[in-house]
């Protein structure tokens, strides 16, 4: 097993560490990438190997293969947005964000899901959208290839297998799900780094290919300020971080471009624009966040169900995405089950929490992922800036969503109960566990629905400089590039005009290669 | 605020101002002036029980690597959000202070673990979200760096394996 970019480093590839730097350093390149996740990597190979000069620049951290731990306090602090402690303004949503050399794909569970036909349709009927599922087909197939994204044959862990179960009992829909992974182990661990390379993350692809190409990459970098005139972005500002990933403002590197893609995921890249006041008639810039609220429901099992082994996420269920009579609709999925994820999600305290913990091998949880926006009482979430410059995600959950976790937990517990659960635990402050479906029933549809007694987390940011056909209606163009400054592109989940109802990474990548597609022929123009 | 808080805090400030104890003489006398590192001692051992180790040495190795691995944490996240924790370990610390002073307990130690825990849910059930969040965020500072260390997953028959020892 390899390092592949520390072995690429050694051969004479480009990379700099910027908390290294001891003066202020200038660049000059074709193009410069902040954020070197699922949009800004993808975008690196296509522009590396079509001959032009990159830049990436990432805040987190170069780790890979051999360097992860797979430990949860290591892992959080160092491959995590705030040590995976995110949370939203009020304190009510925790996100979790990868902030590494290869962004979220280096964390992701590897569920690689087609944008849903119902979500192109909703953005070309609001937003003058071109995207359908035939035109972005083949943008899918070269994702797909790219990153060996394929069914998964091996049998569902037991996490996610009583997934199958459940719905099996009830009639519902299930799907075996879709992973970027070559040579996966089914070891567990994704969300700590695929210690083996298996994971398909931009990390072991895309990254090493464009530094191959001649790509240069700036770890622990924190893009402050684009500078502007005349509709063009003249430069780029930036700052080393410390080892706590905080900005250093004491070092100063400043980019030169013929382009600009800002890909710093959908809270860091509004986050920048808003920093660098970037022109925003539509008023739509940093707002409409979308977050796929998430509600969590446990079950005890007898049966060992060890749901930190075995692949992440291997089955999923769109029974409940799409209902009819216009409600939240919600995807069904389950988590990784390790410690510190599972005792810092579970209820109760002291002895109540401790005696949980202590079956932890018999708990297996599922998560409803909300499909926000795509309805006027869901608009999302807002993207501001604090005293200091940095994203504050101030996301308030509607009358119309809460009504979607009560579905959500009443769907969970239901399936948990058909797939042969002894008890159930909805996820929620003044629930306890249940032992037959009737009396949770019951109990579930009297818990409050108000924030701080639901458990609420986010895997998945969106929207935030959404695309639109007019420059009313959005913040960058059907390609990507910025209505109003002409040299300046978001190539990252920011662009999309609602949540998703699925797992954002196979949209991201797909958009990207065809954003940049269309950015490449211009540039050669 | 509740009922249970507004008993609390009525008599905590009426027994303060009749003993003459102000809040900062109180901490005082627990001989540090570190707001997170009282609350959290005070707390770890209540929000823990059932899960620390039996013999009293462990127990007090595991309170005292879980308080500096949550004061370690505290420096990975955002400048506004350790603001905001450093005001509320002040707050809370306040609260700690005012509720052992009604049982006229010199030492937070001696605040009995079951009132520690009750002073938690009346967080946890405020009308305050700051008190709200509280609650919710210092649960989870402790579960997670609790639960970080691998000599409390025995109890949970979990090891973390090794690919790349």
């Amino acid at each position: 097993m390899k390092n592949l970019i520390a072995e690429g480093i050694a051969s004479g590839w480009s990379y700099l560490d910027a908390s290294s730097l001891t003066a202020d350093q200038q660049f000059e390149t074709d193009v410069v990438i902040v954020g070197s996740g699922a949009g800004g990597a993808m975008a690196a190979e296509q522009l590396s190997l079509a001959g032009f000069r990159v830049i990436l620049l990432e805040m987190g951290a170069l780790h890979e293969g051999k360097d992860f731990k797979q430990q949860e306090r290591w892992a959080y602090p160092q491959l995590y947005q705030d040590g995976a402690g995110r949370k939203t303004l009020d304190q009510s949503i925790g996100i979790l964000q990868g902030r590494t050399v290869g962004g979220s794909t280096t964390v992701n569970w590897t569920t690689s899901i087609r944008t849903p036909e119902k979500t192109l349709d909703y953005w070309r009927a609001e937003f003058g959208s071109d995207c359908s599922s035939e035109n972005l087909a083949a943008y899918f197939q070269q994702a797909e290839q790219r990153l060996n994204i394929h069914p998964w044959p091996v049998p569902p862990n037991a996490n996610n297998d009583k997934l199958r179960q459940g719905c099996e009992a009830l009639g519902w829909q299930y799907t075996v799900i879709n992973r970027n992974v070559s040579g996966c182990a089914n070891l567990g661990y994704c969300g700590m780094g695929c210690p083996m390379n298996a994971k398909q993350s931009m990390l072991v692809s895309t990254i090493p290919s464009a530094m191959q190409a001649g790509a240069m990459l700036i770890s622990r970098v924190s893009a402050r300020e684009l500078k502007w005139q005349h509709e063009q972005v003249q430069s780029l500002l930036a700052v080393p971080v410390d080892q706590y990933f905080q900005p250093d403002f004491r070092i100063k590197l400043s980019f030169k471009a013929t382009h600009y893609i800002v890909a710093a995921g959908a809270i860091g890249s509004p986050a920048l624009l808003l920093r660098s006041n970037v022109p925003n008639p539509s008023r739509r810039l940093g707002k409409h966040t979308y977050l796929h609220p998430s509600v969590i429901s446990g079950a005890l099992f007898e049966e060992t169900i060890a749901g930190h082994s075995g692949a992440p996420q291997s089955i999923y269920s769109d029974q409940f995405v799409w209902p009819s009579n216009g409600q939240a609709g919600f995807k069904l999925e389950v988590p990784p089950l390790h410690p510190v994820l599972m005792a810092t999600k579970l209820t109760g305290l002291a002895e109540s929490h401790a005696a949980l913990m202590q079956q932890f091998n018999q708990l297996q949880v599922v998560i409803a992922l909300l499909r926000d926006g795509f309805h006027p009482d869901s608009q999302g979430g807002t993207v501001v800036l604090s005293d200091h410059g940095e994203p504050l995600v101030d996301y308030p959950m509607s009358d119309y969503l809460w009504q979607g976790v009560q579905h959500a937990y009443l769907a969970m517990a239901e399936l948990q109960f058909a797939a042969g659960a002894r008890s159930v635990l909805p996820i929620h402050q003044d629930a306890q566990l249940y032992s037959g479906w009737r009396q949770a029933r019951q109990a579930i549809k009297a818990l409050p629905l108000q924030k701080y007694r639901a458990t609420l987390a986010s895997a998945h940011v969106m929207g935030g400089a959404n695309m639109s056909a007019v420059p009313a209606k959005g913040v960058v163009n059907l390609v990507g590039r910025h209505h109003q400054l002409e040299n300046l592109s978001v190539f990252d989940g920011s662009i999309l005009p609602s949540s998703l109802g699925a797992n954002p990474q196979l949209t991201i990548y797909a958009l990207t290669l065809r954003n940049t597609e269309a950015l490449i022929k211009q540039l050669r123009t | 605020m509740n009922r249970r808080q507004f008993i609390f805090r009525s008599v905590a400030l009426t027994l303060a101002a009749s003993t003459g104890y102000t809040v900062y003489q109180h901490q005082s006398l627990q001989g540090s002036d570190n707001a997170a590192v009282l609350v959290l001692d005070a707390l770890l051992p209540a929000v823990l029980m059932g899960a620390l180790p039996a013999e009293m040495p462990a127990q007090q190795l595991a309170l005292t690597k879980t308080r500096d691995e949550i004061l370690q944490f505290l420096a990975y996240l955002p400048p506004s959000q350790q603001q905001q924790l450093q005001q509320l370990f002040d707050l809370l610390q306040q609260d700690l202070a005012r509720l052992a002073l009604t049982g006229q307990w010199l030492h937070l130690a001696d605040l009995p673990l079951s009132m520690r825990l009750d002073l938690l849910l009346s967080w946890r059930d405020s009308y305050f979200s700051l008190l709200q969040q509280a609650f919710c965020g210092l649960r989870e500072l402790i579960y997670g760096a609790f639960y970080g260390q691998p000599h409390h997953w025995l109890a949970l028959q979990y090891s973390a394996p090794e690919f790349n020892p």
